[in-house]
């Protein structure tokens, strides 16, 4: 009961967030809502897609990464998922589709086994369009999902639990489903409403796999966006309201199901149930890895190769030079993003250690409430609607610098991670003790941030600004929704080299735009940093 | 001279000091001795400048007949040791005690020197016993050349024979350096100057 009415009044603080910044927004919601009607039978077929699918995704993601962890957890294994986190999701979405269209990796590998002249996945059907949206998207949100998932098992008391279920005669899939399960979901609130929001506003999935295809609202508001905004408001204040909707009956009908789990379990349905959950996580993990090594291979091959014909499984030559045309085209664009990613991860670190300082000397716990909930909002409210809001209302402001803005939205994402992690850190005793010695030694703030802060705390900074930098450099809608598109990153260009390039020179971008989530993986490495 | 007056402390409905009042002048070690919980610590904070939020606090602090109430703690003419003080624990001795100094005319190694604890210039601070890390902290405040020096508790946890020793040192460097020294405890064994003794 105590979950049903945490998780109502969650959605019911972010539908009334949605609707405030709708309503600071939209001068014109009264003739609103009278387009509501009209424009629900226009887009009928993309509200039932954009909701199949993504309900799809998120039950698809909790149920593999219950598995996943629970196999993870019970075998004390470390996990390399954590190396998977940084993947540009445009990276991954070009490397799922080279892989499984038509003339993809998999293709190339069945029709050389069984010498079919038809390719076994017909690509360009609807039907096969969902299922790799749905596989695409719910395995790239899976290594987010699974570290998370195991610090919750880590929380929950399992030998204890797991003794007395034994003790109760419990078969150990009984055990997983009807009493770790019911435990884990309960603390998964947060990471899924943040799957489930970003389910709902990505761009980059429903652009690449799917551009012939019934678009997906997001795909739609996007558009809605680009072509209307300077003489229609009201069709993407409906469709913001329609995927605010989508939204929150995706949330009420993946907590009906767990409902209905719950009460399957607690009147002993899978009593005489006995699967092996340990070994079907173990294959899903494979599986997992699998899609992602795969993506890389393929993206690898491609970027290094001249041309790749129909059904050859090697390409007919090998070069750099597909690396070097993206490198002489886009090295301003590339070491904006870089110098852009930097200075907004710093400046985010600034800002969080200078609001700590100040938490210090506060008496109210006011401004810290109000900061938890505006970070968590940030999280969960889906970005291209929190984005149009945003965009809206700095239009009505008296700021006319439109890289302000562009800057502003790129570093209000980096916000909640700063946060959250520098929190754990500088809400300690021993911070306050050393913050307490500053004063008390009379040092200034710079020297106390050089000297004893950043040596201190040096670790935890570095990963921060490198967690920082890279959420900056993998932002995507902003530049599609700013001013005249002007200010882009390079993750945006990898896009339009899509769209525009040979899958060579394509591939090339999205394994340039790896970079980043190589430095990571290698501070990672280095500093042996463990989940 | 550091003139306290009428100072009010209370936790809650609590009231943990009524109508405190003291003055002390250059070159006095006054002890103030109470049992543990009385809100002595509390009390040198508050001197100190740093409220904490669930106390409530009222009177007035003068340094050099100057009232101090609404300065902050960089602002006060206070140093404090703090009970189980730390000394920053990624820098060496030498590094700490160099790392605060704003005295032109004190050197922290001829300090160090002076007091015989050279050999522990380059030692990081988990390295050294309980008795050298008291004197290093010492040093430490005596390196920010305030007036007033504030002790919490500055010999716990040292060992009989080490805290005389200790004892010695700091009354001996903190009449050398003409300081006004205000320090807290509950252990008789601790005080100072038996002549200057206020129980709470």
């Amino acid at each position: 009961m105590k979950t049903l009415i945490n998780s109502i009044l969650i959605l019911i603080i972010v539908t009334i967030l949605c609707v405030i910044l709708n309503f600071i927004s939209k001068i014109f919601f009264i003739e609103t809502l009278f387009e509501i009607p009209n424009l629900f039978y226009q887009y009928k077929n993309s509200i039932k897609l954009t909701f199949i699918l993504n309900t799809s995704v998120i039950l698809l993601t909790i149920i593999l990464g219950f598995l996943i962890s629970i196999y993870f957890f019970v075998n004390k294994k470390d996990t390399i998922l954590k190396y998977f986190i940084p993947y540009p999701h445009i990276s991954f979405a070009i490397g799922i589709l080279f892989f499984f269209s038509t003339s993809g990796l998999l293709n190339r590998f069945l029709n050389f086994y069984n010498k079919s002249e038809i390719p076994l996945i017909d690509y360009m059907s609807n039907n096969e369009y969902s299922i790799l949206y749905i596989i695409s998207l719910t395995m790239r949100e899976l290594p987010f999902f699974i570290l998370v998932s195991i610090m919750i098992l880590n929380k929950i008391n399992f030998l204890f639990l797991q003794k007395h279920s034994e003790n109760l005669k419990l078969k150990k899939f009984n055990f997983y489903l009807s009493v770790i399960f019911p435990l884990w979901i309960k603390r998964m609130l947060l990471p899924i409403l943040i799957i489930i929001s970003f389910s709902y506003s990505n761009y980059e999935y429903s652009f690449i796999l799917g551009t012939q295809f019934p678009e997906l609202l997001n795909q739609e508001l996007v558009n809605i966006w680009k072509n209307e905004f300077h003489y229609n408001t009201h069709n993407y204040n409906v469709l913001s309201l329609f995927i605010t909707i989508c939204f929150i009956f995706t949330y009420l009908f993946i907590y009906l199901i767990f409902q209905i789990n719950r009460y399957l379990s607690i009147h002993n349905v899978y009593r005489k149930l006995n699967i092996n959950l340990i070994l079907i996580g173990k294959y899903l993990y494979l599986f997992l890895i699998f899609i992602f090594v795969s993506n890389f291979i393929v993206l690898l091959i491609n970027s290094l190769s001249t041309n790749w014909f129909f059904p050859n499984i090697i390409p007919s030559g090998f070069t750099i030079n597909n690396f070097l045309e993206i490198f002489d085209n886009n090295l301003n664009l590339i070491i904006n993003s870089i110098i852009i990613s930097i200075f907004l991860s710093i400046l985010s670190i600034i800002i969080f250690l200078s609001y700590f300082q100040l938490k210090i000397k506060l008496t109210s716990n006011y401004l810290e409430y109000v900061l938890f909930i505006s970070v968590l909002l940030i999280l969960i409210i889906p970005q291209n609607i929190f984005l149009i809001n945003l965009n809206i209302i700095f239009n009505y402001l008296p700021i006319d610098s439109e890289l302000f803005f562009y800057l502003f939205s790129l570093i209000i994402f980096i916000f909640p991670y700063t946060y959250f992690m520098l929190k754990e850190k500088f809400s300690s005793e021993l911070y306050k003790s050393l913050y307490l010695q500053k004063e008390n030694l009379k040092l200034s703030n710079y020297k106390f941030l050089r000297n004893i802060i950043y040596p201190i705390y040096k670790d935890t900074i570095i990963f921060i600004t490198l967690i920082g930098f890279s959420v900056c450099y993998y932002q995507f809608l902003q530049s599609i929704f700013i001013g005249s598109g002007n200010q882009r990153l390079f993750n945006n260009e990898v896009m339009v080299l899509f769209s525009g390039e040979s899958a060579q020179l394509s591939s090339a971008a999205a394994i340039i735009n790896l970079l980043p989530c190589l430095v990571l993986f290698k501070y990672f490495k280095f500093n042996n940093v463990k989940v | 001279m550091l003139k306290c007056k009428n100072i009010n402390i209370s936790l809650k409905t609590k009231k943990l000091i009524s109508n405190f009042n003291i003055s002390i002048y250059h070159n006095e070690i006054w002890t103030l001795m109470a049992p543990s919980g009385s809100g002595k610590s509390t009390l040198l904070k508050y001197i100190l400048g740093n409220k904490e939020s669930d106390f409530s606090y009222n009177g007035d602090i003068y340094v050099n007949e100057t009232k101090i109430n609404r300065r902050s703690i960089t602002e006060r003419d206070i140093s404090m040791i703090f009970q189980n003080d730390l000394l920053f624990p990624h820098m060496t001795i030498i590094q700490n005690l160099n790392f605060v100094n704003k005295s032109s005319n004190l050197k922290a190694i001829d300090l160090l020197k002076e007091n015989k604890l050279d050999h522990i210039a380059n030692s990081m601070p988990d390295k050294i016993s309980g008795g050298e890390k008291s004197r290093v902290l010492l040093i430490r405040v005596l390196l920010l050349e305030t007036s007033v020096i504030l002790l919490d508790e500055p010999f716990n946890g040292i060992d009989t024979e080490t805290k005389f020793k200790t004892k010695d040192f700091f009354n001996k460097n903190l009449l050398k350096f003409n300081k006004i020294t205000l320090m807290v405890t509950h252990n008789k064994d601790d005080v100072i100057d038996n002549k200057k003794i206020l129980n709470l």
